[in-house]
């Protein structure tokens, strides 16, 4: 009985098994293992950790690494933060909420595509809106070359994204409407203004959903591609280069094992990121455990 | 009945046996991207239905198509690491290189030997591109551009310029007077047009023809130091420091520069012959009149003479087939496509020549685009003939080029620091 109970659990199983291996395991055991090789047109040949030393010896990498992390810095400091921020305001029902929920959450609806095309039109340096707003307003002085600047490439790209935070603040809205009515009916009895009910009472009880979406927002970072690849392709001078880039950079030039040893480090940053947010946010814990 | 049923059949069987098999149509493959709106998709079209009602019941082309040439690089590369290549791939240098060091493409030359005839309608050097240092051949060139300066006369006559600059300082002069009269000088992008203009540049220098006609094999190139690199460099830096170029002039895609050239915003624009059909407006929204304005020139040069980039082979054919019969039929293909009749089908419909010896008569002359024809003619009238960036430098190096271009350009970084990146990144 106990046998046929096992063999039926393994069964119904298989599938998943077999998916899992598949489309998950599979992949990864070879992005890693073939890190450790030199992979082109001639074929695989084993080199140690060549690709790994080379790429920490390398320029455009540690430029990929330090945008990355100025990336991952503006989505946990900047990103997830306005979303929590709207969240509160909407979820006070202000007048027209409904109408500022859509709007926020429009872009996340609309492909990065078409946004990067509309960016690239906004941004350019001979017809750009922006650069034609900052005449009409009388600071023509200002006018650049933004997305193809060595200093601001990076920055005007992560503005096309940073407040593209529909997702999230939907999210948190949704934790917020989850709160028992009755602990805000008691803070008001004992004399709370709305500003120490969002402090004392909201923003503790969101702890879990803001670790989860700073889990999605500095995962999403780190493998953040389109925009920069239909826009600057990571220049000016690496300028703009993150470490999504860097292995599609990689993979153009033929030189596979190296794409997949930069892979790896998303992955590790990934791993580590997870696992200290996770411990920051103590996620999976009950506030009133 | 039932027993004349047994002799009917076992006869009938017999006289099928008995009856001579048909001889067996080999099927071959052909990957290609000459689908969708690429402009070599009717050329392509035209030596598929001419090849397959050639060789009816021998062989029979059948393609497969990927559009898109990236995505065409990719899947031909990862087909090349799986040993599954198709048996003909067409592409460009740097794809055919891949290629060559899969080991997993056929040598052509002993085809060629076979056949003397048809190796001796090409060009002379024609296979140089394709041929490794053993003297194999790993794909056939079937083209042989010639690229120049795109001009737009009517902008030229306005400005008051009588001819197209002969001399680089004439060039420089040129874009001042141009900029003076309100038009954008010459429409680059930060990728293709500017590094042919690189090209030019460097093409033109004492020594520089020869270094770009023969660095591009095997080893890592020297820029750091390397006089006409240095000056064709600097002097590339120049058009940007006096303003001969667009504002946004850095994108890295082709369509900023060529939509200024061709709603006649820009003077200038360096290109191959393949843009005259959208000059001209075919499947392309251009400036009224455009197509009358517009002359092709060779590069401006030095008190020695003028430069043109003259590539053979910047697009080949390989053969991926492993079957000798399905080799066979590919080499069979090739001659067909290299053949008088589909090279003067490619100049007509894609304006583009091939790499044979094609005689044309009057009338065909007559079919053919005359500025096509000109640049032709001018090219015995040059001192310095060159390979572009794509011939001589490795993917690294283009790629970053396109990467710290801007930066150099804005002069944030040196030459040496500009060329020493680009080197390192080989």
């Amino acid at each position: 009985m106990q046998k046929s109970l096992g063999l039926s659990i393994f069964v119904s199983l298989l599938p998943a098994i077999a998916l899992f291996a598949t489309f998950l395991a599979f992949p990864f055991a070879t992005i890693l293992v073939t890190s450790f090789f030199e992979w082109n047109a001639s074929g695989l040949t084993f080199n140690g950790g060549a690709n790994y030393l080379e790429l920490w010896d390398s320029r455009s990498f540690k430029s990929a690494l330090q945008n990355t992390a100025i990336w991952v810095g503006a989505a946990v400091l900047i990103h997830v933060p306005l979303a929590v921020v709207l969240a509160m305001i909407l979820s006070r029902r202000v007048k027209g909420w409904k109408v500022f929920r859509t709007l926020f959450f429009l872009p996340n609806i609309v492909s990065y595509s078409a946004l990067a095309i509309v960016f690239l039109g906004f941004y350019n340096a001979r017809y750009g809106a922006l650069n034609m707003l900052l005449e009409d307003i009388g600071l023509g002085h200002l006018q650049q070359d933004w997305l193809f600047q060595y200093n601001t490439a990076l920055y005007a790209l992560i503005a096309t994204w940073i407040f593209h935070v529909g997702l999230y603040m939907i999210i948190v809205m949704a934790e917020i409407a989850s709160i028992p009515e009755d602990i805000y009916e008691a803070a008001v009895i004992e004399g709370a203004s709305d500003v120490q009910q969002d402090w004392f009472i909201t923003l503790p009880l969101l702890r879990n959903v803001i670790g989860t979406c700073m889990i999605l927002t500095v995962t999403q970072s780190l493998i953040y591609f389109e925009g920069i690849f239909l826009t600057t392709k990571g220049g000016p001078a690496n300028a703009s280069l993150n470490m999504s880039m860097a292995t599609y950079r990689a993979f153009e030039r033929f030189d596979w094992g190296e794409a997949n040893a930069i892979g790896m480090h998303i992955v590790l940053f990934g791993v580590i990121a997870i696992v200290l947010i996770r411990h920051i946010f103590r996620i999976g814990e009950r506030y009133f455990d | 009945m039932h027993k004349f049923l047994g002799p009917i059949m076992a006869g009938a069987v017999c006289a099928l046996l008995a009856t001579p098999a048909a001889a067996q149509e080999t099927q071959i493959n052909w990957a290609t991207f000459w689908v969708g709106t690429n402009p070599l998709r009717p050329w392509g079209e035209a030596l598929l239905d001419g090849y397959n009602a050639e060789h009816a019941g021998r062989y029979q082309i059948e393609t497969e198509e990927i559009p898109g040439d990236k995505a065409y690089r990719d899947k031909m590369r990862a087909d090349a690491v799986a040993d599954a290549l198709p048996d003909l791939i067409t592409g460009n240098t740097a794809l055919m290189k891949d290629l060559r060091d899969s080991g997993r493409v056929v040598n052509l030359m002993p085809y060629l030997e076979a056949d003397p005839e048809w190796r001796d309608s090409f060009f002379d050097n024609a296979f140089d591109t394709y041929l490794t240092d053993g003297g194999e051949l790993y794909a056939l060139p079937y083209s042989r551009d010639y690229i120049g300066i795109f001009y737009n006369k009517a902008m030229f006559e306005q400005a008051g310029i009588e001819e197209f600059p002969r001399t680089w300082d004439a060039f420089f002069e040129a874009c001042g007077t141009l900029s003076a009269a309100g038009f954008i000088p010459m429409a680059t992008e930060g990728d293709w047009t500017t590094r042919l203009m690189w090209a030019n540049m460097i093409g033109t220098q004492p020594g520089g023809a020869e270094w770009l006609s023969t660095a591009g094999g095997s080893g890592e190139l020297e820029l750091v130091g390397n006089a006409p690199v240095v000056a064709g460099t600097e002097m590339l830096r120049r058009m940007h420091e006096e303003g001969c170029t667009n504002e946004d002039a850095f994108t890295g895609q082709y369509a900023t520069g060529a939509t200024l050239f061709l709603q006649a915003e820009a003077a200038m624009i360096a290109n191959g012959p393949w843009m005259i059909p959208n000059i001209k407006g075919v499947n392309t929204e251009t400036a009224e009149g455009l197509g009358e304005d517009v002359d092709y020139a060779v590069s401006p040069g030095t008190e020695e003479g003028r430069g043109l980039i003259v590539v053979t082979g910047e697009a080949g054919f390989a053969i991926g087939a492993k079957d000798q019969d399905k080799i066979d039929g590919s080499v069979a293909f090739l001659k067909y496509l290299t053949s008088d009749e589909q090279m003067l089908n490619q100049a007509m419909m894609v304006s583009r020549f091939g790499p044979t010896r094609m005689q044309l008569t009057d009338e065909q002359r007559g079919q053919l685009e005359p500025m096509l024809l000109d640049i032709v003619a001018e090219s015995e009238d040059v001192s310095f003939v060159y390979p572009h960036t794509n011939i001589t430098m490795p993917t690294a190096i283009i790629q970053e080029f396109i990467n710290s271009w801007p930066a150099y350009a804005r002069g944030q970084i040196d030459t040496e620091t500009f060329l020493e990146i680009l080197e390192d990144a080989q």
